[in-house]
């Protein structure tokens, strides 16, 4: 779908479809979210976790996303690894803001304290300010700054492991990665759906970004276009 | 002899100095009332200004969610709209400068030999 004069065109014939199946999941979780049991400990405020957690899923992804496409970029400079490593850059950033904020305010709930700087905490802060750095060097950073950029992306990526681990490796009083895997019966399922609604969500946003992303090289080819025909 | 003395004398010192903070620490904290800071408590033992309702933390979790989604997807749309826009106005300069021979289809106010200014939308 593509307009010859102008070259604009629109992301793809599956997008409106990809849009109707991401509102709709989204629009049907907070439901099953209600539906849930309640937790014995935490109670109400457990509740948060179908949220934060998939923010989450969704921040990994696209820090891995970008990781991996400036890894394509720095070798074959491929113009399309560039696009999805923005992309990526802004949803680990964008993500990474959802889980910063609504974890704290289940911590002020379950441990009486906003923030605490321990090592899942802090490594969390690390990588999400490695991202806004990405962005700031890709938006300000002048010629040349989207391979440097690139090893920025690389850099933030290799530190997720560290953050999805810590809770093991180290002494914090953050959860740790096998609460997930005890869920119970009726949680499992809604955090489940919660997880697939977000994913399908960054997919949804991935489409629009890296769409942008065409529209902006398009427009940039017109203006050399422009600047032949003088 | 006066050195060993000496040594003997520190020595004590020391442990009484780092000894006498215990029994008065433990008898403050009898006096002190049970919080929820010193040890486990459940939550009904809690004073209630010390409960916290659980109701505005979720609404307030769930709400900056969705503002930062919401925010994030108009923000996509806003920035294709305005690249969009600029397309159509660059691709109408240069139809009009085709069809007009001699006519520049840059920028009205473009000088002759300076680069035509690209991508005035960027971020």
């Amino acid at each position: 779908m593509r307009d010859q004069g102008s070259g604009i065109s629109s992301p793809s014939y599956a997008f409106p479809a990809l849009a109707v199946l991401t509102a709709a999941a989204l629009a049907y979780a907070p439901v099953m979210i209600a539906q849930a049991p309640v937790e014995s400990t935490m109670l109400l405020v457990q509740k948060i976790f179908y949220f934060h957690v998939p923010a989450w899923f969704v921040m990994f992804t696209g820090a891995f996303t970008c990781g991996i496409a400036s890894g394509i970029y720095l070798f074959t400079r491929s113009r399309n690894a560039d696009r999805y490593a923005l992309t990526g850059a802004e949803l680990a950033v964008v993500f990474g803001l959802i889980g910063l904020t609504t974890g704290p305010i289940w911590a002020r709930k379950a441990w009486g304290i906003w923030w605490d700087w321990d090592a899942k905490l802090t490594l969390a802060l690390i990588v999400w300010l490695t991202f806004i750095a990405y962005l700031l060097l890709r938006r300000y950073g002048g010629p040349g700054s989207d391979r440097l950029a690139a090893g920025v992306g690389l850099f933030g990526a290799a530190n997720i492991p560290f953050v999805y681990y810590s809770v093991n490796w180290w002494r914090t009083i953050h959860p740790k990665t096998s609460v997930v895997p005890s869920l119970g019966p009726g949680m499992r399922g809604t955090f489940w759906f919660c997880v697939l609604a977000f994913m399908l969500l960054m997919t949804l946003l991935v489409a629009a970004r890296v769409h942008l992303e065409r529209q902006r090289d398009r427009l940039d080819q017109l203006y050399l276009a422009a600047e032949d025909d003088l | 002899m006066r050195i060993r003395r000496l040594c003997w004398c520190v020595l004590v010192v020391l442990v009484v100095w780092m000894a006498a903070p215990l029994p008065m620490t433990s008898a403050a904290a009898q006096e002190r009332p049970r919080t929820a800071d010193d040890e486990f408590l459940p939550i009904d033992e809690l004073p209630p200004d010390e409960r916290l309702p659980a109701a505005p933390f979720l609404i307030a979790a769930y709400s900056i969610a969705w503002i930062v989604v919401v925010g994030y997807l108009w923000s996509i749309w806003q920035r294709i709209r305005r690249v969009e826009r600029e397309m159509l106005e660059v691709s109408r300069r240069i139809e009009r400068g085709s069809r007009a021979p001699g006519a520049s289809p840059g920028r009205t106010d473009h000088e002759p030999g300076a680069p035509v200014s690209r991508r005035s939308t960027s971020g």
